[in-house]
């Protein structure tokens, strides 16, 4: 029963956070697990895909009703995703415990790299453009008005979500810290519908990993179902409460709180 | 006007399709965590090595702890491809057959997967 507790509060913690910081919860429930838990590092990664996918509906499903999805654009980048999920579940399953540990520790320190970039760099958005591809319109709330937009230079945002994909086969991610910058950046899609078409995606993205692991034994019944209820709970509260919040010092102190992890994790025997 | 309608009901059919597999998958979890908390012992039968244990565990005991666990585990890992599978329906009824070629090159990987992880017996 304290087992079950922990694995549903670690599981909750990495929801409600994920939510909060626009990640998905395995940057943290990862960490959690092998760390505090001392669960093996492959089924860390397994109950965290399985995790992703569950968060990822969740939130889908009522960003869909907002039409906050650009259902189009995601079905194209999800061939990139899903291609790059299937070779790193793939070379996941070949690559032993310790070396998942450093290059996890390594994608952490990139992600809190990010994050300290975003930090640094604020208000540099752009405005959404109507020349490109695939346009569409969607509802801000913000300012009561429909907003038009449309996606440039999609081969970027393809590549980048190929590589997406791979990490998040991997490493047991949602990718989202790669993909929403470049579909915001790179394609000129609102930050808003940015997030909410790679929450949409991401499920579709471990589903292609999930399979595999599912096949070799990583995914363990009772741990991966515990977080997996933990993280859907926390995510949902923690979307609810990002409206009301400001995360900007939480995003500091998390910021800091990866790289203490990663050389955790970095410095893991076994 | 008409394919703002139409836009609509592929988003709605989607919604739905992840409301549903969400629903059903929690109700498994969080029967086989109940039962698994009634009848402790039951906490051995929680390791596989490979699919062919895991299918059999399910098949022969599908109201166990682990097997209702499992259930739940594997719906929610189809919720998302049953969602490409309705965008290509959807995509089909709104004749846009370039996204449905897409879809089913996605569905087609997704499947292909599937079956990839099924060979490793």
């Amino acid at each position: 029963m304290v087992f079950f507790l922990t694995l549903l509060f670690g599981g909750f913690l990495a929801g409600v956070f994920g939510a909060l910081l626009g990640l998905g919860g395995g940057i943290l429930l990862i960490p959690y697990l092998t760390l505090l838990l001392g669960v093996p590092m492959h089924t860390a990664i397994a109950t965290s895909i399985v995790s992703v996918i569950a968060t990822s509906s969740a939130g889908a499903s009522v960003n869909l009703e907002r039409s906050m999805v650009h259902t189009r654009l995601a079905m194209v980048l999800e061939i990139a995703t899903v291609l790059g999920a299937l070779i790193g579940g793939l070379t996941s399953n070949i690559l032993s415990a310790s070396i998942l540990a450093k290059l996890f520790a390594a994608l952490l320190l990139l992600v809190a790299g990010m994050m300290l970039h975003q930090l640094l760099t604020r208000n540099e958005t752009d405005a959404p453009v109507a020349d490109g591809i695939l346009p569409a319109t969607y509802f801000d709330t913000t300012t009561q008005q429909t907003i038009p937009y449309s996606v440039k230079r999609l081969p970027v945002t393809l590549l980048v979500s190929l590589v997406a994909g791979n990490v998040s086969g991997l490493l047991g991610i949602g990718g989202g810290i790669f993909k929403v910058p470049a579909m915001h950046l790179a394609s000129r899609v609102p930050m808003k519908v940015a997030t909410a078409t790679s929450n949409f995606m991401i499920g579709v993205t471990a589903a292609a990993s999930a399979f595999l692991y599912l096949a070799h034994g990583h995914v363990h019944p009772f741990i991966t179902a515990s977080s997996a209820l933990g993280v859907l709970v926390g995510s949902r509260l923690g979307a609810t409460i990002s409206r009301k919040i400001s995360t900007r010092i939480l995003t500091w102190i998390f910021t800091f709180v990866l790289l203490f992890i990663a050389v955790q994790l970095y410095f893991k025997k076994g | 006007m008409e394919s703002q309608l139409q836009s609509q009901r592929l988003e709605h059919w989607l919604s739905n399709v992840l409301r549903i597999g969400i629903w059903i998958s929690v109700l498994c979890m969080a029967a086989g965590l109940i039962e698994l908390f009634l009848f402790p012992s039951t906490m051995n039968t929680m390791r596989y090595q490979t699919l062919t244990q895991l299918i059999t565990l399910i098949i022969q005991s599908p109201l166990s702890p682990a097997s209702l666990l499992l259930i739940g585990i594997t719906i929610l890992c189809f919720t998302p491809i049953l969602r490409v599978a309705t965008a290509c329906i959807a995509f089909a009824m709104e004749q846009d057959w370039r996204f449905v070629t897409i879809s089913l090159i996605v569905l087609m990987l997704l499947i292909s997967e599937i079956f990839y992880a099924l060979n490793i017996l």
